[in-house]
């Protein structure tokens, strides 16, 4: 008997909607069961691991997992774009944008922009290439309220409806990326078993076209 | 605390990293390899034009006190093509060296390592199929030999994929076309193919997904690269324990390498354990045109695992 397929997926933002995904025929997958955080599913031949968002690039690079489900935003923040990525998602698709409060008064002069941000490499590789000293300010999350605390003059995040945005006073001021779900695949577990890889990602592509 | 990327090794870890590469040690000079031992910091300037960006970047360097740019050693082979190329026999001869040593490549991407124990070797003056495969067998008997356990060998060869699509004749670009492939994305090369036929679309199908058979008429129509493939493929493949494939779409590791190279996967884990490949326009840039293919492995990983 062949083992089983271990699949990082995400706890985060885009957990719903790929569970929805991940439920459809032919793989109807179920939901993880209360606080667990691995689920072996030996009649579909996989092991299911729910993650950070941002340990799931981790996982599959080191080999801890075969296949992996994260946002192109994480793997661009952790330098991962170069792993195997087959399948890009069409849900939970969002644009990863600099914010700034909706009316605050420009930011002061005289001293380097202050930009509060979960995505620290990111948002500086956006200013250096501008050529704007900025400097980040390194949050685990809700960044939206930095500007209000006078933390941050600015604010670099995902953005979605835009709803949390201007419900915490802020505006778009210009989109850095756009960012999309991604099927990542570790490139020991090609070597290894590229029959399997390939035939899940084959049903995953196939689940896609059908469902649109 | 110790710098991003570094480890130190103490007792049995330490113990079983010196024991393998003894034994690694004793069965190359039993395949009358000799060793070459290169310094540990060299200037940058005959190293750069041989690196790509991303080399570029790793490396640690520093400014001596003359105001000369030093860089420590990312990497084996360009220094003993540095450093041996004035010392070659005429042309013509075989030349079996290793190495063994530390290499630091800087970033340590996501908690990675920044410091290597090497171990690799180097066979120069041979061209063709044969020496590559007889790198190959060390490279894959040295790793016997510090017990690595099973071993997936993955065999491609520089601008194979590019040439392959070349065939296909398509609209599209096959620059862009060959990216997709390696980065394996599955949709974007479905839609740059529609326009094939569907044996074309399944070849673009094999080149993405590896695992070519060495009588696939995908290397048939390669010529003398497709050629040394298929041989490699053939003479390494009737063996336990070392599970051999032909996958075009495997990145070279080193910008250096000029035609057959491979990759060697262990039981565990994401990324290769050994390499190795052809480069054989880099002995000419330090003046001594030679053909030459070597192998280099890690220690570290190999202990860990």
């Amino acid at each position: 008997m062949t083992a089983a397929l271990t699949i990082a997926l995400p706890k985060g933002r885009i957990a719903a909607p790929l569970a929805d995904f991940l439920a459809r025929p032919p793989l109807a997958l179920g939901a993880f069961e209360g606080r667990r955080l691995v689920a072996e599913v030996p009649e579909k031949g996989l092991r299911l691991l729910l993650l950070k968002d941002f340990d799931v690039p981790t996982y599959v690079r080191r080999g801890a997992a075969d296949l992996g489900i994260v946002g192109s935003d994480v793997l661009a923040e952790k330098e991962c774009e170069d792993l195997p990525r087959p399948l890009e998602f069409p849900f939970g698709r969002c644009r990863f944008s600099l914010l700034a409060p909706a009316d605050g008064d420009p930011p002061p002069e005289g001293r380097a922009l202050r930009v509060a941000t979960k995505y620290a490499r990111l948002t500086r590789g956006f200013f250096e290439e501008r050529g704007i000293g900025a400097e980040i300010v390194p949050l685990a999350g809700s960044v939206e309220l930095a500007p209000g605390l006078e933390l941050a003059d600015f604010v670099a995040d995902l953005v979605d409806t835009g709803e949390t945005m201007r419900a915490n006073g802020l505006q778009e001021v210009e989109k850095i990326r756009d960012v999309a779900p991604q099927l990542i695949v570790n490139r020991g577990a090609i070597a290894r078993r590229r029959r399997d890889i390939f035939a899940f990602v084959r049903l995953l592509a196939g689940m896609l076209e059908a469902h649109g | 605390m110790l710098p991003a990327g570094t480890a130190a090794y103490v007792f049995e870890e330490a113990t079983r990293r010196r024991d393998a590469e003894e034994r690694i040690v004793e069965k190359l000079r039993a395949a009358d390899y000799r060793e070459a031992i290169v310094p540990s910091a060299d200037y940058l300037a005959p190293y750069a034009p041989h690196l790509g960006p991303g080399e570029e970047r790793e490396l640690y360097r520093f400014v001596d006190r003359h105001g000369d740019t030093i860089a420590l050693r990312a990497d084996f082979t360009i220094a003993i093509a540095r450093h041996l190329a004035p010392r070659l026999p005429s042309e013509g001869e075989t030349t079996r060296l290793f190495y063994r040593g530390e290499v630091l490549r800087g970033g340590g991407r996501d908690g990675g390592s920044a410091e290597f124990y090497q171990v690799g070797a180097e066979l120069l003056g041979a061209p063709g199929a044969e020496a590559d495969l007889e790198i190959v067998e060390r490279c894959s008997e040295s790793l016997e030999a510090a017990r690595a356990g099973r071993i997936w060998i993955v065999l491609s060869s520089v601008g194979a994929l590019e040439a392959a699509l070349s065939r296909l004749h398509m609209s599209s670009d096959p620059g862009a076309l060959a990216k997709a492939i390696r980065e394996r994305r599955v949709q974007v090369v479905a839609d740059a193919t529609r326009g094939l036929s569907p044996e074309g679309r399944d070849q673009v199908r094999r080149l993405l997904e590896g695992g070519i058979p060495a009588d696939d008429s995908i290397l048939a129509s390669l010529g003398p690269a497709g050629a040394v493939l298929a041989d490699v493929a053939r003479a390494l493949s009737p063996r336990e324990e070392c599970d051999v494939t032909i996958d075009l779409a495997e990145p070279p590791s080193r910008s250096y390498y000029t035609g057959f190279f491979f990759s060697v996967f262990g039981e565990a884990g994401g990324e290769p354990i050994a390499g190795g490949g052809r480069y054989d326009e880099l002995y000419a840039a330090f003046g001594k045109p030679r053909p030459a293919v070597g192998f280099s492995l890690g220690l570290e990983a190999l202990v860990r695992s």
